[in-house]
């Protein structure tokens, strides 16, 4: 890798480390007037930097505010580099359609888990809150998600995590798509209860979940290819 | 014992814990709120919410079937202040009222106003479900409003968790800006309850949640001197004063909590170990708390009555100590888990109690 390439890639990771949205900005731009493809400077700048924030915030050396304004500005350099990354046709680690279920309408738990799928270079599309299983069912199909993840914090509103995957299986695309849920009355029983695929304890725990299914859906993919 | 014996007795106990003092027992507190309570005598949760003498039913309800134990006074969630500063609430039918965030852009603040104490919002509505209860249960026996949604938690839910959170990172001028109005706008409503309660306070009492999330740093710059400015005013007039924050801390922010200068910690995190509050501050603040809502509606009652002792054990030697979940009793909460928590309490909670 040349040297300014180099520099390049580490002024957009440091743009997020130091939550510097102007200089983020340019150092998008600057990347790919220099020919640096979009995957490159997503992944090896802007989610390195996301990386760095994630683990500073497991270890506590930085706290909520600095990680959700990390993957606040992350999004802002996704939107630079999106219609980039499409004309490369780029592969990301996966596509995650998240959402808190209807009659739900707090969102802290649901966005430290984007920011941190993110940083790991997953493609996700936030529903946001008080989200209706058909929406959810809609998504899922139209962006071919690999990943369903709900979040809930009431213990009133996470058994209509079951009625999601309920419309997941009648549509057909539960067989493609894995189910992941967290949020603070969810449980590793209730999560096998209602027939999700994984219950994510915390974002980091629900990260480590989702690329292990991505990984085995590979070894699938590839397996299904050597045999052609 | 008679009910109402019981409840005085309880009181009084729980008053000697809340001076740092050893009562004979160790007394308990149930919150309770209408998301549980307004099941418990099969309505939902929105006309409970919307109609005064529906929530004095269950509340009432529920002080009956559990020795006078649970909450009585106006509930309305964590939607009166918002309120007041001109948010939109969302009433739900299964679910508490919320308020919608009201300020899209942080630059807004400068525009925003001090609300009225008396008159903003839905300030009226709690004034009169507060007079409602009062005369028909008597003073005695309403909670006398000295609970306020603390300023940082109004800031949070003007803006919307996520988005304040991310605005104390990248927009520090404006988020004092907006802390120093809620904290005005605190003083001045507990001003006013202090006014309308039919009894004469000896504490006063804040909720903030969400200054748990704050680096050290930021807890001392964002969320000390406000609630300290509050706090301060009423140590001079001799009342004790209650803080509940259930964020989970970090242990370095955790560190900070006596700079509070507060009498008294309510339900804080379940997920943090009782031990470790005691370790920390129990000769310094009372404790209120901690067994998990989450654990009193899942387990046995061989498991609660376990979990209780456990409890005890670890909050009650020395005194100062009041026992209680770590928050709400929740949604499908068993009652016989309630009953088997409150017997234990009395069973385990005879003073001289050891580690």
């Amino acid at each position: 890798m040349a040297s300014n390439e180099k520099q390049l890639l580490h002024d957009l990771s440091e743009s997020i480390v130091n939550l510097d949205a102007d200089r983020l900005r340019r150092s998008v731009e600057t990347a790919i007037s220099s020919g640096i493809s979009a995957y490159d400077a997503l992944m090896n700048g802007v989610a390195k930097g996301m990386d760095a924030i994630g683990k500073m915030y497991e270890n506590g050396d930085c706290f909520l505010p600095e990680l959700l304004a990390a993957g606040d500005l992350m999004k802002t350099g996704l939107q630079i580099l999106e219609p980039h990354l499409k004309a490369e046709k780029a592969e990301m680690s996966g596509r995650v359609i998240i959402g808190t279920v209807q009659g739900d309408l707090h969102d802290l738990g649901k966005n430290i888990v984007i920011a941190v799928l993110r940083s790991a270079g997953f493609e996700v599309y936030d529903l946001g809150v008080d989200v209706a299983s058909d929406r959810f069912v809609e998504k899922v199909r139209e962006e071919r998600g690999d990943i369903l993840a709900m979040s809930s914090l009431l213990t009133t509103t996470c058994p209509y995590m079951r009625q999601v995957i309920a419309a997941l299986t009648k549509t057909g695309i539960r067989k493609t798509a894995k189910v992941v849920i967290g949020g603070l009355p969810v449980t590793e029983d209730f999560a096998r209860e209602i027939g999700a695929d994984a219950y994510g304890k915390d974002a980091f725990d629900g990260l480590a979940k989702i690329k292990a299914f991505m990984k085995t859906r590979r070894i699938g993919i590839q397996a299904s290819e050597a045999r052609k | 014992m008679p009910f109402r014996d019981f409840v005085d007795l309880n009181n009084s106990r729980i008053e000697t814990a809340l001076r740092l003092e050893q009562p004979d027992q160790v007394p308990i507190q149930v919150y309770t709120a209408g998301d549980y309570l307004s099941r418990f005598i099969g309505v939902k949760p929105v006309e409970y919410y919307r109609d005064a003498k529906i929530m004095l039913a269950a509340q009432m309800a529920f002080r009956r079937r559990f020795y006078g134990l649970g909450c009585l006074g106006p509930d309305y969630s964590v939607v009166i202040e918002p309120s007041a500063f001109g948010a939109s609430v969302i009433w739900r039918e299964m679910e508490p009222p919320f308020p919608k965030p009201l300020l899209s852009n942080l630059e807004d603040v400068e525009k925003l106003e001090v609300p009225d104490p008396y008159s903003a919002g839905l300030i009226p509505a709690l004034i009169s479900t507060y007079r409602y209860m009062v005369e028909k249960v008597g003073e005695r026996y309403v909670d006398p409003l000295t609970g306020a949604l603390g300023p940082f938690d109004i800031a949070v839910l003007l803006r919307g968790t996520s988005q304040f959170l991310i605005d104390i990172a990248m927009k520090r001028d404006l988020v004092h800006k907006l802390l120093e109005k809620t904290t005005k706008f605190c003083e001045e409503f507990i001003k006013a309850r202090e006014a309308i309660s039919e009894v004469e306070w000896t504490t006063v009492y804040l909720g903030d949640d969400y200054p748990a999330f704050l680096s050290p740093n930021d807890f001392r710059e964002f969320y000390i001197p406000y609630a300290r400015s509050i706090f301060d005013k009423y140590k001079k007039k001799g009342r004790l004063c209650l803080w509940h924050c259930d964020g989970k801390f970090s242990e370095r922010t955790l560190a900070l909590i006596p700079e509070l200068g507060i009498d008294g910690f309510l339900w804080p995190c379940p997920d943090i170990d009782l031990s470790v509050y005691k370790k920390s501050f129990g000769k310094k603040m009372a404790l209120m708390g901690n067994l998990h809502s989450h654990l009193l509606m899942r387990s046995t009652p061989a498991e609660v009555d376990a979990a209780v002792k456990d409890q005890i054990k670890k909050g009650a030697p020395g005194g100062g100590y009041v026992f209680s979940l770590g928050g709400e009793v929740i949604h499908g909460t068993p009652p016989d888990n309630i009953e088997t928590m409150i017997r234990a309490v009395e069973k385990y909670g005879k003073y001289p109690v050891s580690p």
